[in-house]
């Protein structure tokens, strides 16, 4: 039960900052996932909150608690790693009580606290095998247990998933997700995966470069990206970037996309289009705001575009249809209903709901979102 | 899909196929039946040799078959060293074998601990000068014993090690490519078992007590096969700083056997000798081989 709390963490390795001034809150009990692309800085976050690395500046504070300075172990944190570090030469039962012992805690209580987390993660039979014997999701699950055996104030967890195939992770997450619900600790949760936020996190923490680009819950995440970079990386398969400008027309605002087209701006959020307008901008638009709008044939609308299927993906119940548009490099990916029978070379018209579209204040990767609420919180929502 | 019947020609292609198959089997069998017998025979010279008496190797005979006399020879060479006829010499072969083997295993010992705590200093800690004292650990691998054989003898002299176990062992005991070989495998640890000890809250000496012997200990046994050997076959060394008859070691002491030929050689006791020598790296390799080959081709990670 503790609260974790980064303020103006910086880290420098040589002459390269990897992190610039990184402010974190995490409530108590409160799982926060920290999500971004490999070589952002998310994992010198997590070993600096771990006491692996020592920031440049700022300070890390457990419970209010400064532990800046202190020794990992004197943090009380537990961490479970990637490749799960499991000492291979002792038993799942040792693993377990390794960091036990060395506090010098009397056997019967050790004893008690594995055969608890054991319960917990069904390893009961498995405590006197080595880690080679065990399966990687076993084996992951030990690791689980000797970070909860030490009842720490914080569990970090650093890409605990991605060296399990993608069936075995599924289940990992929920038994993770059922795990937080009845330990109710604190956790951070470093991942590359997107997927894994969305489904873990209470909050979602986006970085890039060194920097967090959102914090929120991952609804609100993944409909209100405060910027391009967080538009892109939430969602799969992810967000069409669609490069035109605004142009305003009577009452009404149009966005001209690069190859001609035009769509309609229905969005709640307009307020700032008239500042924006005439400059390269981009249309950010989720490939389930997309729908099939009939044929080519069909009279063009307000809201529809013309353009050629290249790839169809069938997923089961829906698929993902990959279509060429005029002036535009990328595909721009539709998801619709598997009933809508698309065929490559088709030339089809297709609807676009503005409503829930964004867009972004210039061609740059982490351009602003221009239409969010006026009163959405920087940054930390 | 049409079967077809072998034809007579598919029947020929296969024999010759079998035939050539047999013939380089017959080519192998008979290049390691050779190979054996290039390093067995002189062994088995010797082992014949030493149970004979004494005029028969003597006349200039190399017999192929045993004599009557290996009781006699071994309990000679056990006790006294052959001294019947040479009374110059006689230092019991025990005492001779008890020497190299305790010379053997500390060295073996010594330079295992040694090296083990050096490559952990190496690699597990970062602190100034950590890559030059593992470039200076690494240059001495150049500069074998007898290279440097004159200032370490002046060295013992100095700290009056001359005629000790001490000074037998001590030159010895340090190596650099033990070092070497534990550093490259400290290097296969990965770091996330550190950082994990590091969460369990174990100091460096808990680390290593705990964790990295555990995992060498394959690679300590095959390193203890290699060194109790190099230790055990250590000729010129001992020879320069050992005088004195009861720290004789088995290997320089069988060469004081042979005498200058003013006198007849005890040939018989001399190969006894040569056995008896042979029989503890025998047994190490033997009773370690297990080990050994674990320790050379199995990372346990």
């Amino acid at each position: 039960m503790a609260t974790l709390t980064l303020s103006a963490v910086k880290k420098q390795f040589g002459a390269t900052q990897v992190l610039h001034g990184i402010d974190l809150e995490v409530a108590d009990g409160e799982m926060i996932v920290v999500v971004g692309a490999s070589g952002c800085g998310k994992s010198t976050l997590l070993r600096i909150v771990a006491g692996l690395e020592s920031p440049t500046s700022g300070t890390v504070r457990i419970d209010g608690r400064d532990v800046t300075k202190l020794e990992p172990a004197d943090r009380d944190i537990a961490m479970v790693f990637q490749n799960y570090a499991l000492y291979p030469h002792m038993s799942v039962y040792e693993n377990m009580a390794f960091g036990l012992k060395l506090r010098k805690m009397p056997r019967a209580e050790i004893h008690a606290r594995i055969e608890e987390a054991a319960r917990m993660l069904s390893l009961q039979s498995q405590l006197e095998k080595k880690p080679k014997q065990l399966s990687g999701g076993q084996r992951q699950r030990v690791a689980l247990g000797r970070a909860i055996v030490r009842h720490p104030k914080v569990f970090l967890f650093d890409e605990p998933l991605s060296n399990l195939d993608a069936k075995l992770r599924g289940e990992m997450r929920y038994e993770l997700k059922t795990l937080q619900q009845r330990l109710q600790t604190t956790m951070v949760y470093v991942t590359h995966d997107q997927i894994e936020a969305m489904t873990l996190g209470d909050r979602i923490t986006v970085m890039s470069h060194g920097e967090i680009q959102q914090v929120a819950a991952p609804t609100i995440i993944y409909d209100f990206p405060f910027n391009r970079f967080v538009a892109a990386f939430i969602g799969s398969p992810g967000m069409n970037f669609l490069p035109g400008r605004l142009v305003q027309d009577g009452d009404a605002w149009w966005f001209a996309l690069a190859g001609g087209a035009r769509v309609r701006m229905d969005m709640a959020e307009r307020s700032r289009f008239a500042e924006h307008a005439g400059k390269d901008l981009v249309l950010g638009v989720r490939p389930e705001h997309l729908a099939h709008g009939g044929f080519v044939t069909a009279a063009p609308s307000a809201t529809t575009v013309g353009m050629t299927v290249r790839v169809v993906e069938l997923m089961g119940d829906h698929q993902y249809v990959y279509l060429a548009l005029s002036g535009q490099d990328q595909p721009v990916v539709m998801k619709c209903n598997s009933h809508h029978r698309c065929t490559v070379g088709q030339q089809i018209q297709v609807h676009c709901d503005a409503a829930p579209a964004h867009v972004f204040a210039s061609t740059d990767e982490h351009a602003k979102n221009i239409t969010l609420p006026k009163d959405f919180p920087q940054i930390h929502a | 899909m049409l079967m077809r019947d072998h034809t007579a020609e598919d029947i020929a292609l296969a024999r010759a196929a079998a035939r050539r198959q047999a013939r380089s089997r017959w080519i192998a069998h008979v290049v390691i039946g050779l190979g054996v017998l290039v390093f067995a025979f002189p062994i088995w010279i010797t082992l014949v040799g030493s149970t004979h008496e004494v005029n028969t190797i003597g006349r200039g005979e190399v017999p192929l078959w045993f004599g009557g006399q290996a009781v006699a020879n071994y309990v000679s060479a056990w006790f006294t060293g052959g001294a019947q006829t040479r009374m110059t010499l006689g230092v019991p072969v025990w005492i001779m074998l008890w020497n190299s083997l305790n010379m053997a295993v500390l060295i073996a010992l010594g330079k295992i601990a040694i090296s083990l705590l050096s490559a952990y200093a190496v690699v597990f800690f970062s602190f100034p000068g950590r890559m030059v004292c593992f470039w200076l650990i690494f240059i001495t691998l150049m500069l074998p014993v007898e290279v440097r054989i004159i200032p370490t003898f002046e060295v013992m002299v100095n700290l009056g090690l001359i005629n000790s176990m001490a000074g037998l062992v001590v030159p010895l005991v340090a190596s650099a490519t033990a070092t070497l070989l534990f550093r490259q495998f400290f290097l296969t640890i990965p770091d996330e078992f550190v950082e994990a000890a590091k969460m369990d809250g174990a100091g460096p000496l808990r680390f290593f007590k705990d964790v990295v012997l555990p995992l060498s200990i394959t690679n300590i046994a095959a390193l203890f096969v290699i060194l109790f050997i190099y230790g055990w076959n250590q000729y010129l060394w001992p020879l320069l700083i050992v005088s004195d008859k009861d720290l004789e070691t088995v290997v320089v002491g069988m060469t004081k056997m042979i005498g200058s030929g003013d006198q007849q050689n005890e040939w018989n006791i001399i190969m006894a000798t040569a056995v008896l020598a042979m029989l503890p790296p025998v047994a190490v390799v033997v009773f370690m081989q297990r080990w050994f080959v674990k320790g050379l081709t199995e990372t346990e990670k």
